[in-house]
């Protein structure tokens, strides 16, 4: 039960944050492992964003930090407390479902006062009618009123207090369940995939919301998404995730300068990164008379294995005819338009290796489909992998290595 | 769970339908609204109608009496025991089969291994003949060598004549009801019970309410509701419609002890020909039924929008 002065502080006060840390935390679910030994320390206020592809395990992370999942082996701490033998009400943990999971046979105002009269009313007290004989129930009842007020203000939702969730928009109905999890006042927020049900406009304003949000009220919060743009846009650090276990920590532009694998770097491109074989690359930068070896930072190719991978922002298709640089002899696909910037799609000559580039979309017109060109790699911005095992991680393993 | 669509569906506008499409609605709808005229308006306000007059089986012809069959109905000696009857075997049946249903479906779901075994044995009953059940029954209840007062007699209590003691009897009858109708109620509440989005559990258990009283009243009773309802009207009405048993077992007696609507309606009218009396009581029935199922109706709609 929450003391008073806890239930007195004002909901738009900081509440005292907390750490949370996971040490070699392991989920199996029969023979598969759904978490294989996950580490991590997320810091008193820190916005973590947990991203990968589907079934890497991140709701399931979520999960087990709320108590929803039991885990097999390592330990949670929240605040420095051992959450292990706690139930999920008594981790003062709040989580939004994707779905949002409001009660449906409940007003707003029910939904949101829900913890608070589950936890802080006897069962006399939560009877209609009855809860009026006791005066400690009608002073607890007036207490929680007082609080989803504040709450709903805070969320801009007052009006649609009385509603039932069935009669609310998507967006409002995340505001509501969002309340829902406020009014814990918990020391961790838990949030999987919150925003994947909106539709695009409302995502982007919702996710500033959000953010805004969650520093107004300072709550140390993991945030579950697929989404990595939506990650990198409102996280201090982001934790990737593959096959159950964590592959990188740190903040977007880590993460986005500095991946630590194939893998990582992959899920961070849009459209897709860009792979040739080293050897490929060597033989097509090398061609020509007298051209220097072919270096990715500083390190020649050819003492190299693996993959040259880099951005589509990282390259620039030039005309056939400009052979100032050494460069990939490709051929134009096509283009996709994307504002201000398109997408330039070609394929390496002498193979059938796609690769894609970032152009002014103005410069669509100069690159008509069948086009030879030359592709230019930033090679200060290019990586060196090694060559990735075929796993079933990502749509883009699909791709071919040439 | 997917998104909830945000909109009701919106249903297309009559006057937007073209005339063509009408005759075709027309023509899809003709076999659906035959059976149900020939079925059921014909011969309903066929039974309406004699229910106004002094017909006889046999007799050419028939005169217009007003109502007083209804009169003779509610002055009836017999007819009012058959009702106090039924409406103490229904009150009976239909609380203990709805709440032992509602008790057996959480403890069915709860348990693991034996799930399906348990949903078998309990809804068995349901798929039976009754017929054949009862004279089952009939042998199991029998007063001197039934197996029930075997075992009275072996635990040390007195043997009791089950369907010939006019104290006894009907609730021997109400008994073999629950039995025959608790299967029927606990597989609904099963189905009722396996709609519920298992998110809104795991949003219980982190709000606190984990198990127990707490997590059935904040999630699978307000959620049941729906389907409450529906358990409630169809028990109420085949309570109401019993007529087997007191046809194979008891014939209503004794003594008029487990007289209960259906039979003394069958007695009425395919006994001693007194078809405008019965269909007095057929018009009552229909009328009791048709209340239930209006209602029924009512609150659904308003119960289940968020459903």
């Amino acid at each position: 039960m929450q003391t008073a002065s806890a239930c007195d502080s004002a909901s738009g006060q900081k509440t005292q944050s907390v750490g949370l840390e996971l040490l070699d935390v392991t989920c199996r679910f029969g023979d598969v492992a759904a978490l294989k030994d996950v580490s991590f320390t997320a810091k008193p206020a820190e916005f973590m964003s947990i991203i990968g592809p589907s079934g890497c395990g991140k709701s399931t992370l979520l999960r087990s930090i709320a108590g929803l999942e039991r885990i097999d082996d390592g330990g949670i701490h929240v605040g420095g407390k051992d959450v292990h033998a706690l139930r999920p009400s008594e981790r003062e943990v709040a989580f939004v479902f994707q779905s949002y999971a409001l009660y449906p046979h409940m007003t707003c105002r029910q939904n949101i006062a829900a913890p608070l009269v589950m936890t802080e009313l006897s069962a006399l007290g939560r009877t209609p009618l009855l809860h009026r004989l006791s005066p400690k129930a009608r002073h607890t009842r007036a207490r929680i009123a007082s609080r989803v007020d504040k709450i709903a203000d805070q969320l801009q939702i007052g009006p649609m207090l009385d509603r039932r969730p069935g009669q609310l928009s998507g967006g409002q109905r995340q505001r509501v369940a969002l309340g829902r999890a406020l009014i814990r006042e918990p020391k961790l927020f838990l949030l999987d995939e919150p925003l994947a049900n909106l539709d695009a406009a409302l995502r982007n304003t919702t996710r500033a919301e959000l953010h805004a949000l969650q520093r107004r009220v300072g709550a140390t919060t993991l945030f579950v998404t697929h989404d990595q743009a939506e990650a990198m846009a409102i996280s201090d650090r982001i934790v990737v995730m593959f096959d159950g276990q964590v592959r990188q920590i740190g903040t977007p532009d880590d993460l986005y300068r500095n991946p630590a694998d194939i893998d990582v770097a992959r899920f961070l491109s849009q459209p897709w990164l860009n792979c040739i074989h080293m050897d490929t690359a060597a033989h097509h930068l090398e061609a020509g008379p007298g051209r220097p070896t072919a270096r990715v930072r500083g390190l020649p190719l050819r003492e190299q294995t693996g993959v040259v991978a880099f951005r589509a922002e990282h390259a620039s298709v030039h005309p056939e005819s400009d052979r100032a640089e050494p460069a990939l002899r490709v051929t134009v696909d096509r283009a996709e338009h994307a504002g201000s910037d398109a997408n330039l799609f070609v394929t390496l000559q002498g193979s059938d290796t796609q690769l894609v580039v970032r152009i002014p979309s103005s410069d669509i017109p100069r690159w008509p489909g069948g086009t030879p060109a030359n592709l230019r790699i930033d090679t200060e911005a290019a990586w060196i992998f090694p060559v990735p095992e075929q796993t079933a991680d990502t749509d883009r393993d699909a791709m071919k290595v040439a | 769970m997917s998104a909830p669509p945000d909109a009701p569906t919106v249903l297309a506008d009559s006057r937007d339908v073209q005339p063509e499409q009408r005759s075709t609605g027309g023509v899809l709808a003709f076999p659906a609204i035959f059976l149900l005229v020939t079925l059921l308006f014909v011969p309903s306000s066929g039974v309406l109608i004699m229910s106004l007059t002094d017909y006889q089986f046999g007799m050419s012809g028939f005169a217009y009496v007003g109502l007083d069959n209804y009169r003779a109905m509610l002055s009836d000696a017999r007819f009012l025991n058959s009702l106090t009857n039924t409406l103490r075997y229904v009150g009976t049946v239909a609380p203990i089969s709805i709440l032992l249903g509602l008790g057996l479906a959480i403890l069915i779901e709860a348990q693991g291994a034996l799930r399906g075994l348990y949903r078998a044995v309990f809804f068995l009953p349901v798929t039976a003949t009754l017929v054949a059940m009862a004279t089952a029954w009939e042998v199991l209840l029998h007063p001197s060598f039934g197996l029930v007062n075997t075992a009275l007699a072996g635990l040390g209590f007195d043997k009791q004549r089950f369907l010939t003691d006019p104290d006894i009897a009907l609730w021997s009858l109400a008994a073999i009801g629950v039995w025959k109708m608790v299967g029927y109620n606990t597989l609904l509440f099963i189905a009722g019970m396996s709609q519920i989005p298992h998110d809104l559990y795991e949003a219980a258990s982190i709000d606190g309410a984990e198990r127990g009283w707490r997590r059935f009243t904040l999630v699978t009773w307000p959620l049941l509701g729906p389907v409450t309802l529906f358990v409630i009207t169809i028990t109420l009405i085949r309570a109401f419609s019993e007529f087997e048993t007191v046809a194979v077992l008891t014939n209503g007696g004794p003594n008029g002890a487990t007289d209960m609507m259906l039979y003394t309606l069958y007695e009425e009218a395919f006994r001693f020909f007194n078809i405008g009396l019965a269909a007095a009581i057929s018009v009552a029935f229909l009328g009791f039924v048709a209340a239930l199922s209006i209602l029924k109706v009512r609150l659904f709609d308003r119960t289940a929008r968020y459903v």
